[in-house]
């Protein structure tokens, strides 16, 4: 019976829901409010999420040096790369061991200014080997071509070069050298397409020339090597790995720490500041502007209740249970925030799927530019939340209509 | 007296749509305090927005010559070349503290932001292994006054006396805001420590006149041209473009969140609002026939509203300034105190939202029959 008489009760009541149009809308666009900022700064989150944590692979590793998860602060010694190149872990195909030699300038490398009098934007540059395009998750050249082995020439990460307008045939200096963009390409991990690539021999002789500023030049042989990329040999790789690095005796191989973290572990650590940053600022607006939407919806309940005072009263005088009185209350509340939840939601995703934005991820010390992911999951959350919060704006109101006098209502105007 | 008894008689009619309404005020007041004063802090050019970096056309730092070269070139002020050694950051895994080696005699007068005292200058001078930090990262720190501080370098980095780590006297604390923060050391005291490192890789120039940085880094590449290192000059606010650009998405999102937020808060004051004048019109009528005129009536209405967004707006922005100053959000500030160009502007809102909210409910008022309201008593 009170089941009935609950379905009954809310169909009656939202079927009025037209009479208090005003207060309803005012409720509604609340909720429509926080719903959107709440899928907007979730999606913000997933973005950084999807570009680092989610990404990273565990058949890929980094052989690093020091402790920072920087590779732009890591330099492995090139005396050791023979006894890493002989550990075990390390995949091996035809030509021997696949890894990849990189080398991480952070910053250099510029773009021409097309201003005159204006320094061109720093960018992020990378000297890499060949096998440094197996080891990134689906790499591919979006349009012309790699590099030439020993040539003045580079290839363009997409984000980089849609933030900045970068073309083909379009240049770039570093060390007093203009090198041509011959190809752009993608991939999807990390914040490789932030970056410039290099052959790396040529990167090496353009950051390193025989003769700086203090008088001295490499010594003879000298690679400088920020990081090494390895495909692990299976499952036990890495543990196979770490076991050799820990059983190593050169003494190079611990004064400098070196050591090996999946892709996943990197880019997770990485991340970690960016994606908890991201998550309270969505927590401290969804929070805030949650706040605000719930003082209103309560409002807009209360002018409700005091609407339907005279009705409530007549239902209870009837004899109508307090159960089914207060679930019409609720599901006029549940219907708004939906309602409001969906339009929001709607709107952002629409929006914001098309929207880029930049930030600086210190954990990297790399700018980078990400696409909004509005995931179900960040739609979920928005939705449960506001829905939540609509749940809450009926509490008061509806305790006030099952606690208000009958013959009171009765005669309310 | 009898007038402002009114407005508060009016709140207390319906206490807790008046309370809720209030409510609703002060969190978006609260939202935009802080995100606008974090808005102002980044946008607004500070003391240091005249100043030159120079950099090199490359890799390799830049010689420690160039500092007395830049110095004497006219239109100089004040120069200043940094160095730098990393050093271990115990209260995160992924930052690190970094030790600056600049030239005390020349920070204070190129870093005007820093805002470093004559005094504190002074026994910089007198103290080698004195250091100045940021009174951020010392707050984070822990660190005092007077402290005799440790840092940890990086594993396998020693100082030439085969220290793996540095032991300074932290003589005084400068403002945060500036370009530039963290551990300040002498640059003879450094280059001791590492005779390696003696390279520096920036240069900052304060031009003598306001307006003349551009033309000061044009002719400082043109005076390196032809020196070991090149270099690539430009003025600090190129910088602050450029960041500006990458930022244009998170700035809109800013904007679109306070925009929906006080869009929301004007609806929920003007739908309370004019549900208490309508509750109150048959009062209204007897006012109106008792002798009050309609304009008072009005401005009864238009103080209510006023009352409610002041006191939303004032325990909106105590609420922002607390998170503001504890940097709740994970946002850094700059400031203990929000900016009084935001408390400017929430008071321009206020009264922007004051004649919006009030307007639906006083033109509703303006259609009353007195004769009507007085018969439905």
């Amino acid at each position: 019976l009170s089941a009935s008489q609950s379905l009954v009760l809310s169909w009656a009541n939202l079927s009025s829901i037209r009479t208090r149009a005003v207060s309803s809308l005012v409720a509604i666009l609340g909720f429509a409010g926080v719903a959107t900022m709440l899928v907007t700064l979730l999606a913000g989150r997933e973005a950084i999420r999807v570009m680092y944590e989610l990404a990273g692979r565990d058949d890929v590793a980094v052989i690093m040096a020091g402790m920072s998860p920087r590779e732009t602060s890591s330099f492995v010694p090139y005396q050791l790369l023979p006894e890493i190149a002989r550990m075990p872990g390390i995949a091996r195909n035809g030509t021997g061991p696949v890894i990849s030699k990189e080398f991480v300038g952070g910053g250099p490398t510029r773009l021409l200014s097309k201003e005159p009098g204006r320094v061109g934007q720093a960018l992020t540059s990378r000297g890499v080997t060949p096998d440094a395009f197996d080891l990134r998750r689906q790499f591919r050249i979006i349009s012309g071509r790699k590099f030439g082995s020993g040539l003045h020439e580079v290839i363009v990460g997409r984000a980089i070069a849609e933030n900045y307008d970068i073309r083909l045939g379009d240049e770039v200096r570093l060390s007093r050298t203009n090198l041509k963009v011959v190809g752009m390409f993608a991939t999807n991990s990390g914040s490789a397409e932030m970056e410039i690539w290099f052959d790396k021999p040529v990167y090496d002789r353009l950051v390193m020339p025989s003769g700086g500023p203090s008088g001295t030049g490499p010594a003879p042989g000298f690679e400088p090597i920020s990081t090494l990329w390895i495909r692990l040999a299976g499952p036990n790789g890495l543990r196979e790995l770490n076991a050799a690095i820990a059983a190593s005796t050169t003494d190079a191989m611990k004064r400098t720490k070196i050591h090996v973290v999946t892709e996943r572990q990197l880019l997770s650590v990485q991340s970690h500041d960016l994606v908890e940053r991201a998550a309270k600022a969505a927590i401290a607006v969804g929070l805030v502007m949650g706040i605000g939407a719930l003082f209103g919806a309560i409002n807009t309940m209360y002018a409700a209740v005091a609407h339907r005072s005279r009705e409530i009263a007549t239902l209870r005088a009837l004899g109508f249970q307090s159960f089914p009185v207060a679930l019409s209350v609720m599901s006029e509340a549940l219907a708004l925030s939906l309602c409001g939840a969906l339009i929001g939601t709607a709107l952002a995703v629409a929006v914001i799927r098309q929207l880029a934005f930049s930030v600086w991820n210190n954990g990297a010390s790399s700018n980078i530019t990400l696409h909004f992911a509005p995931t179900p999951g960040a739609v979920f959350i928005a939705l449960g939340y506001v829905v939540l919060l609509g749940v809450i704006s009926s509490i008061l109101p509806s305790m006030r209509a099952l606690r208000g006098s009958i013959p009171a209502g009765l005669f309310a105007r | 007296m009898t007038f402002s008894r009114l407005v508060f008689t009016a709140f207390s009619r319906n206490r807790l749509r008046s309370l809720f309404t209030f409510a609703a005020v002060a969190a978006a007041f609260c939202l935009f305090g802080a995100l606008e004063a974090i808005r102002y802090q980044r946008s607004v050019p500070g003391d240091d927005e005249d100043l030159v970096v120079v950099q090199p056309d490359g890799m390799g730092g830049m010689p420690v010559g160039y500092e007395d070269t830049i110095l004497s070139m006219p239109g100089v002020k004040a120069a200043v070349g940094l160095t730098g050694v990393p050093g271990l950051n115990p209260k995160s895994a992924t930052d690190q503290l970094v030790i600056f080696g600049v030239n005390a005699e020349q920070i204070p007068a190129t870093f005007l932001g820093m805002k470093i005292a004559p005094e504190i200058a002074a026994r910089w001078r007198e103290t080698r292994i004195g250091v100045l930090c940021d009174e951020r990262t010392a707050r984070d720190m822990g660190w005092h006054v007077n402290d005799r501080v440790t840092v940890q370098l990086l594993p396998g980095m020693t100082t030439a006396s085969g220290e793996n780590r540095l032991e300074l006297i932290l003589l005084g604390t400068y403002k945060n805001g500036g370009i530039l923060y963290g551990v300040l050391t002498r640059w003879d005291y450094l280059t001791t420590a590492f005779p390696q490192n003696n390279v520096p890789f920036n240069f900052f120039v304060r031009p003598e006149r306001s307006g003349d940085g551009r033309a000061l880094a044009q002719r400082i590449d043109q005076r390196f041209r032809s020196g070991v290192q090149q270099t690539l000059s430009s003025p600090i606010s190129d910088f602050r473009e450029s960041s500006a650009r990458d930022a244009g998405t998170i700035r809109m999102l800013i904007t679109g969140a306070l925009a929906i937020s006080f869009f929301t808060m004007v609806l929920i004051v003007a739908n309370a609002l004019t549900q208490s004048v309508r509750e109150r019109l048959g009062e209204m009528a007897v006012m109106q026939a008792l002798g009050f005129q309609e304009r008072t009536i009005l401005l009864l209405v238009l103080a209510e509203a006023f009352a409610l967004f002041a006191a939303g707006a004032v325990v909106g922005l105590v609420l922002a300034n607390g998170a503001f100053t504890f940097e709740i959000g994970g946002v850094r500030s700059n400031s203990a105190l929000l900016p009084v160009h935001t408390v400017l502007v929430s008071a321009a809102y206020v009264a922007m939202c004051t004649l919006i909210a009030a307007l639906l409910p006083c033109w509703e008022l303006s259609k009353l029959r007195v004769a009507d309201a007085l018969r439905r008593l």
